[in-house]
């Protein structure tokens, strides 16, 4: 009988490893973010940005390191609404334990009390499971049919056998980009904005979602009990901003009652210096210069609001001198390196 | 719960752990508790039915016994106890098929019944009974009602322990889909629970590995074959014979594996729990008539009709007119079981039709063997006629598959047409490209395999398995758990499809 159950043991362990090689092959490889996150020395990170695309896309802390010694990182997914932002923060708070958290709110304006299946199912996949990831699929998934799918997570991703390439295979997915990242997505390719420059004569108000400002209110909350300084942010995009800029407003007067700050980037879009015919890409997200430029803007705002320190010359640090050594060459030739590959999220 | 959904994952393992582990003497009643709270994930209200027909055929055992018991102290004479006796199963039957006729046929009988008042020129009547069919009620009607019969006729003793009867009707690996169990073996299964060897590892291991073959038939064969299939048949207009043939070979394949996979998890399910479940089908594409077809597919109902209707109606032991008019009863009544459709009484008339122009023309299928001095047991001459019935079969799956009996002649009409393929609706263009279809080929050489040890070797896949090497038998089971979990179709970019058998 012994060797019966040593025989079911080894059969189970070797089952085991075979699915943890399944698993880290197959798994979804877009978010990395938190991924990345938990490969940092803890409590390096002082400046955290998190939200959706406009997030990851528009800011690059290899800007704010080169400028400061600020070490900051992005966090976040493609339409990433706020409550998946809030429970994204309070998984990299176990091991991150920012001065500054800038949340990224241009999904702020969302009606809807849950985001699509794809969106939660990228969110979801780059976090460990836990309390937080349990209250996160609670809040964002509709259809309680689908809640093992999310809890087991490989039925999202068992039927990629047709696209794995070499890469899925590979250290950091073979890519030199992801060796020392701190969430930037870059886009190289430019395409022109149309940007609406009369944007702060809309002065109407949108109600925002309660669970929009159920969520608001946690992040206040959670940053009183964290103490760490908690920043709205809005950066700039143009498509339907005019739409848009009713529930930023809404956001600026909840702010203002909360006392948090709130940067929209889109009412002070000439101050960033930006150029609409080279700071812009797809789907009204910024160029890679023009992420440089609204990052040059918040090393601006975060310098003349706190004292961080500059952490430059800290071997502890290593990943940030790294990380903006390759974005200095990336910047030096854009075209030659081309936008992040299988750029799956926006929004 | 569908045997292939994440809750019947945690389920499976919850009710056998704590089976294993609670008093003997409950066991059977924690057995009841979870086959009926695995019914009633589906629907809840549809519980009372499989308790009314519980209780109805309980009842009728032990009227059964108390006739019997009168009969032989003499209180009864024998003439107004065999009246009383058939009276008690005539009721029960009645009351059973009733329930299962309103249930099924009704919407069925009401549109045949409005379409012949509107030829007549009147009115209709309005359909005021809105249901969803109740999962597996054929199957367990007809398993109560075979105890009823097994003890009219004094095969066994009546069940005196209701609950013990309750599990027979309703144990949940073989509720909803069958097999459909005699109570000659699984009520003695359930009565020989306290002397079990529950913790047997061969055992579990065995009835683990028919489980994963199971999901492998369902999720990596049927559900994927299924695409193409309803691609065809919802656009046959369009397609060339050569894709009919195929789509309809498809469906051959997707009901066998998707029917056969329920059947196999079911045993399985059972033999962890220490339970023998009948075998359910025996490699029927391997058959080499259509007799022998019906002695492999389905076996438990194949069985049911031939000893509760084929050989009460007279079988085989009388003229042989009489004969082929009780074979084409018997189909008549299994083409109804399996739908209230005309194209599933067709499917029924044509295999039974099969048959009995199989008895009529054997004298001149002699004469031309004779003639032509073909060995029957050359290999080719045995290949000439699985292949022969397959195709046989395959054509009155398309009577089945089809959703009407105009879509049905439709579709058959076209597939011996010999209509030419057009382009842009060939083999590729039903969801299924090139890899998917790669996938497929590569599963079906892996049951085509497993089959072949099944018909040559008599061996069943634990079986067979089990007789292999341990690197061997890992690497086969590996090989099956990863191909389920890579190529299975599940999770949310397919929606989880319902066995086909359980709309019966």
């Amino acid at each position: 009988m012994r060797f019966k159950i040593i025989k079911a043991i080894a059969f189970l362990l070797i089952g085991v490893l075979l699915f943890v090689g399944f698993w880290n092959v197959f798994r979804f490889k877009q978010e990395k973010r938190l991924e990345k996150l938990w490969t940092l020395p803890g409590d390096t990170v002082d400046v955290m940005f998190i939200g959706s695309s406009h997030a990851f896309m528009n800011i690059d802390p290899s800007v704010l390191w080169r400028e400061s010694g600020i070490s900051a990182y992005v966090l976040g997914c493609g339409s990433q609404p706020i409550w998946e932002s809030y429970y994204h923060l309070k998984e990299a708070l176990k091991t991150q334990t920012p001065k500054v958290v800038f949340v990224e709110c241009y999904k702020v304006d969302m009606q809807k009390n849950y985001s699509s299946r794809a969106v939660t199912a990228l969110a979801t996949s780059g976090m460990r499971l836990g309390r937080n990831y349990l209250e996160m699929l609670d809040a964002s998934v509709k259809s309680r049919n689908y809640m093992f799918d999310y809890l087991l997570r490989f039925p999202w991703f068992h039927s990629r056998y047709r696209e794995i390439t070499a890469e899925d295979y590979m250290p950091d997915y073979g890519d030199v980009y992801y060796r020392d990242y701190l969430g930037y997505f870059r886009l190289t390719q430019v395409i022109p904005g149309q940007f609406p420059r009369d944007l702060d004569a809309v002065t109407e108000t949108a109600r925002l979602s309660k669970k929009n400002r159920t969520y608001l209110n946690k992040l206040v909350e959670l940053s009183k009990e964290r103490g760490f300084d908690l920043v709205f942010l809005i950066t700039p995009f143009w498509k339907n901003a005019a739409a848009k800029q009713p529930y930023y407003n809404s956001l600026a007067e909840f702010a203002e009652k909360k006392g948090v700050a709130l940067v929209n980037c889109n009412l002070v879009y000439d101050e960033l210096g930006m150029d609409d015919a080279r700071d812009f890409s797809k789907t009204s997200h910024l160029s890679i210069t023009g992420a440089e430029k609204m990052t040059l803007y918040l090393n601006d705002y975060l310098n003349a609001h706190w004292q961080l320190t500059d952490h430059r010359g800290d071997s502890r640090y290593g990943v940030w001198d790294r990380n903006l050594a390759l974005m200095e060459q990336i910047r030096s030739d854009p075209e030659a390196w081309g936008n992040e590959f299988k750029p799956k999220a926006e929004g | 719960m569908l045997f292939n959904s994440w809750e019947f994952l945690v389920f499976f393992p919850v009710v056998v752990l704590v089976y294993f582990l609670i008093p003997k003497k409950i066991k059977y009643l924690w057995l009841l508790v979870t086959s009926y709270y695995f019914y009633m994930c589906w629907n809840p209200r549809y519980i009372l039915l499989i308790a009314f027909s519980t209780a109805a055929t309980y009842a009728s055992g032990l009227l059964l016994d108390g006739i019997n018991a009168r009969q032989r102290s003499g209180a009864q004479p024998e003439e107004q106890a065999i009246r009383r006796r058939k009276l008690v199963v005539a009721g029960c039957f009645l009351i059973n098929l009733l329930i299962l006729a309103f249930f099924k046929y009704w919407a069925f009988l009401l549109d045949n019944f409005n379409a012949v008042l509107g030829r007549l020129g009147f009115g209709v009547i309005k359909n005021r009974f809105s249901f969803v069919l109740p999962v597996g009620i054929s199957f367990y009607t007809f398993q109560a009602l075979s105890y009823t019969m097994d003890v009219y006729r004094g095969d066994i003793a009546a069940e005196r322990n209701f609950f013990k009867y309750a599990l027979f009707v309703s144990f949940f690996p073989q509720l909803v889909a069958g097999p459909i169990e005699r109570s000659g073996n699984l009520l003695a299964d359930i009565h020989d629970i306290p002397n079990k060897k529950l913790w047997d590892y061969d055992r579990i291991t065995s009835g683990l590995t028919l489980m994963l073959y199971g999901m492998f038939l369902k999720l990596v064969i049927a559900d994927r074959v299924s695409v193409f299939v309803d691609g065809v048949f919802n656009g046959f207009g369009a397609c060339g014979s050569g894709v009919l043939w195929a789509a309809a070979g498809g469906f051959a394949l997707q009901i066998y594996c998707d029917f056969a996979s329920y059947s196999t998890i079911a045993i399985g399910a059972a033999k962890v729990m220490g339970f023998t479940l009948m075998e359910n089908f025996n490699t029927p594409y391997f058959a080499r008539s259509i007799k022998e077809f019906w002695r492999r597919w389905h076996i438990s109902l194949s069985t049911w009709f031939r000893d509760y209707l084929y050989i009460p109606l007279g079988g085989s032991r009388c003229s042989r007119w009489r004969r082929h008019f009780n074979l084409m009863v018997v189909f008549l009544v299994s083409g109804l079981w399996h739908g209230a459709g005309w194209h599933f009484v067709a499917w029924g008339c044509l295999h039974g039709l099969y048959q009995v122009l199989g008895d009529v023309l054997a004298p001149a299928r002699d004469r031309i063997v004779a003639l032509l001095r073909v060995n029957r047991e050359s290999r080719a001459h045995k290949l000439f006629q699985t292949l022969l019935t397959c195709a046989m079969v395959t054509v009155a799956w398309v009577l089945f598959r089809a959703d009407t009996m105009t879509d049905a002649v439709g579709y058959l009409r076209r597939m011996f047409a010999f209509v030419p393929s057009a382009g842009e609706a060939g083999l590729f263009n039903f969801g299924m490209d090139g890899v998917e279809w790669v996938v497929l080929l590569c599963a079906m050489g892996t049951l085509f395999a497993f089959s072949l040890a099944r018909y040559r070797r008599h061996e069943t896949p634990d079986a067979f398995l089990a007789g292999r090497r341990l690197p061997v038998r890992w690497a086969v089971l590996y090989a099956l758990l990863f191909t389920i979990l890579i190529f299975g179709k599940y999770g949310p970019a397919y929606e989880q499809q319902a066995f086909i058998y359980f709309q019966f």
